[in-house]
């Protein structure tokens, strides 16, 4: 079996209102392999986000395949995510999936380390609380509650909740989106130490061209089509990524 | 002013009030939680969407809360007596009050769900939590300051409730001022009776507020 993490097979989405249908996501193809950094850049309305959402398993596509390997005892597992119900989603969201959004999602009355242990608490195996506290630079802010923490230190408790239960693969939903330029750096920083300790694939959708930089492979969507894919032959460091 | 056995009759008429109105409430909330979180979950856009039950309950939910309480109080006096075994006094009252209530609590108990924030519930979504663990780890947890503010409203309307069922001998401070104010034309009874009632909602509503106050930590 070609070894991978996630696999796109003519991935189509259309949405259905009143008496108008529009067409998000067309007849997308491809493959997330382990270990690897994938920024998906393009405009607003192109379909980055139905993507994203589909590859977390928090949308179906209306045509094609989605197939997950899933590495057990006895070696890997292919799962054809599009042929799984409700609950068998859910379990792959917990399993397998971690989330960054836009706007944090934090739960409010939940202090940071709080929110890092409710994601922990739904994982078999989940990390130390704690020690991810520390690896997002935030240790000492832990009894915070998100409206003390500014919108960067936000974005590191979310990425702290994510990876709290060692997740398959991390998907990122416009992780700078809300963010000045220095903190936006301070995510990507980060996002590329999880990367490298974790060794997890990142995918993370962009409008700023800036992330692309630092991806090994960016897809590049336009009008809801994934219009090519290019290998980063030469990925800079992140310390020298212009914003 | 009042002689020791009008006193003592207030006294123990606010007690019969705060009885039924402490009573009722309880229970319908147990009729109107599940309910109103019933109606959020099978909305639409909800997380178990199932428009038969929804249109069921949200029915349901507005029949009732269309029949006047003293009309309901009337109406469904049969069902009080087979609970309860007499139609008339404070514990029969409680029947009425409870079914007047939960439809009310039900639609209190959805506005405070859905004023979760959304972002909220699908971050618990993408993590794989399951139903149960979204309503009781989040939108129960996410809208407790609104839903005790919301309790505060309920108990203040349920106390108003109360003091209507003294006109069908409801007992407490209602069914005081109607024998004393309305029948004997004794108006400082009845006026003593209201400032009891004020002082009721005043008191509830204090508590009310200040814990709600120190349960909301999202702006400490």
């Amino acid at each position: 079996m070609e070894e991978y993490v996630l696999k796109g097979e003519g991935l189509r989405k259309v949405y259905y209102g009143e008496g108008v249908s529009v067409e998000a996501l067309k007849d997308a193809s491809f493959t997330i392999y382990p270990g690897e950094f994938v920024v998906v850049l393009g405009p607003s309305g192109s379909g980055k986000s139905t993507l994203l959402n589909m590859l977390g398993g928090m949308d179906q596509p209306s045509d094609g395949k989605l197939f997950y390997v899933r590495q057990t005892k006895n070696g890997p597992e292919e799962i054809e995510l599009t042929s799984l119900n409700a609950d068998k989603i859910s379990d792959y969201r917990r399993e397998a999936v971690g989330f960054v959004f836009q706007f944090f999602n934090l739960i409010p009355s939940l202090s940071a380390l709080e929110n890092v242990e409710l994601s922990a608490s739904m994982s078999e195996n989940p990390r130390d609380c704690r020690e991810m506290m520390r690896l997002v630079n935030l240790e000492g802010r832990e009894k915070h509650f998100p409206s003390q923490l500014s919108g960067g230190e936000q974005q590191r408790v979310s990425i702290a909740r994510a990876i709290v239960k060692r997740p398959k693969l991390l998907l990122c939903d416009e992780p700078t989106g809300a963010l000045d330029s220095r903190n936006s750096v301070e995510v990507v920083k980060l996002l590329v130490k999880v990367k490298e300790e974790m060794g997890c694939p990142i995918i993370a959708i962009t409008h700023n061209a800036a992330m692309a930089q630092v991806a090994d492979r960016v897809f590049y969507m336009k009008d809801g089509m994934l219009e090519k894919i290019v290998t980063n032959e030469h990925p800079i460091p992140v310390e020298e990524m212009v914003w | 002013m009042f002689s020791n056995e009008i006193i003592s009759m207030l006294v123990e008429g606010t007690w019969v009030t705060l009885y039924m109105t402490l009573t009722s409430t309880f229970f319908a909330y147990i009729l109107g939680l599940p309910l109103g979180i019933t109606l959020v979950l099978t909305r639409k856009d909800g997380l178990r969407p199932n428009q038969f039950i929804y249109k069921i309950i949200d029915v349901v939910v507005n029949i009732v809360r269309s029949v006047p309480f003293l009309i309901l109080l009337i109406l469904i006096i049969p069902f009080t007596r087979a609970l309860v075994g007499k139609s008339y006094g404070p514990t029969a009252t409680i029947v009425p009050l409870t079914i007047a209530a939960a439809p009310f609590i039900a639609r209190l108990v959805e506005s405070s769900l859905l004023e979760v924030d959304q972002g909220v519930i699908e971050a618990a979504q993408s993590m794989g939590a399951s139903t149960w663990h979204i309503v009781w780890k989040v939108l129960l947890a996410e809208a407790r300051t609104s839903l005790i503010i919301n309790a505060t409203i309920a108990l203040a309307t349920i106390l108003g409730y109360s003091a209507m069922s003294g006109t069908v001998g409801g007992g407490g401070l209602g069914d005081i001022a109607i024998r004393y104010g309305y029948y004997r034309y004794e108006t400082d009874i009845m006026f003593a009776t209201v400032i009891l009632l004020i002082l009721l909602v005043q008191i509830m509503q204090y508590i009310g507020t200040k814990v709600a106050k120190k349960i909301d930590k999202r702006y400490r």
